[in-house]
């Protein structure tokens, strides 16, 4: 996550922020938009919603500064912010209901043996996504996750926050977290199962 | 005697595992039967490859400044705009 601020220029710059200074709140739009906008265009994968996204997360921060709360990092809320407003965009935009994750979770037979055993990959991630259907595929793959568990995939796995981060900015547990991230990275790996045990 | 897993323990569990969050003896367990257990052997390389397809896949290029300039002047004429209502 971006360390914009130390501690205690942190904690001095929330305090102009809440006195509504308004070079305050430009430094904030001006120092924030790169790393929120790339959160945005991940979790959206277009440019002109994320665009709208960070606006919409922007006027809201804008609007509710006063009541951030010092106990937690400003960088950590404005995350939480701008995800929220991306959240939005694609429920607008969905117009299917989101697949269970479920149906993509590995089975196992009673002794505790996976039903249909899982065999070595013909190639690695660098030589598979030299193909550009594959490429199209593992897009694909991740669309069709439900949101929360994108959402968890994209912090954790691609824009490399903790867990901790992660859930805080979700309002949810760190076990939840990591639940949500390991059930995620398995529906991934099984969407992309059939083409890469066969592939070369 | 040792700790046994079994396959659904090992694959339920391996976020742990990766994250070296598994006590001693569980890890000793998992190492012992990733040993003999070729397909969760396979699930556990495939799992790892996926990850680093999807971090390829959406590896998105670096904003430019003069475009992040432009995008932060946008929003902030739109905030002042709101600010006004």
């Amino acid at each position: 996550m971006t360390a914009t601020f130390g501690d205690a220029s942190e904690a001095a710059f929330v305090t102009r922020l809440r006195a509504g200074e308004p070079d305050a709140f430009e430094q904030l739009v001006r120092n924030y938009t790169p790393p929120l906008l790339r959160v945005a265009r991940r979790l959206l994968g277009n440019d002109d919603e994320a665009r709208d996204a960070l606006q919409d997360a922007f006027i809201s921060v804008f609007r509710s500064i006063r009541n951030f709360e010092a106990g937690s990092r400003l960088s950590t809320w404005l995350h939480r912010v701008v995800v929220n407003a991306a959240l939005m965009k694609l429920r607008t935009r969905r117009r299917h209901p989101e697949e269970e994750i479920e149906k993509y979770l590995p089975l196992f037979q009673e002794d505790g043996h996976q039903i249909v055993p899982s065999v070595e990959w013909m190639e690695s991630a660098e030589t598979a996504l030299q193909r550009k259907e594959m490429r199209q595929l593992v897009r694909t793959a991740i669309d069709r996750l439900p949101d929360t568990y994108r959402t968890v995939l994209l912090l954790r796995d691609i824009e490399e926050m903790s867990t901790a981060e992660t859930a805080e900015i979700l309002g949810i547990s760190t076990t939840a977290a990591k639940l949500r991230l390991h059930r995620a990275r398995q529906a991934l790996r099984t969407q992309l199962d059939p083409q890469m045990r066969g592939s070369r | 005697m040792m700790l046994e897993v079994n396959c659904r323990e090992v694959i339920t569990f391996l976020i742990d595992y990766l994250n070296d969050e598994l006590q001693p003896e569980r890890l000793a367990a998992f190492e012992e039967h990733f040993g003999e257990c070729d397909s969760c052997r396979a699930y556990l390389r495939s799992y790892r490859e996926a990850i680093r397809m999807a971090r390829q896949t959406l590896a998105v290029p670096p904003i430019q400044s003069a475009e992040s300039e432009q995008i932060a002047s946008a929003i902030l004429l739109a905030v002042r705009r709101e600010g006004k209502k």
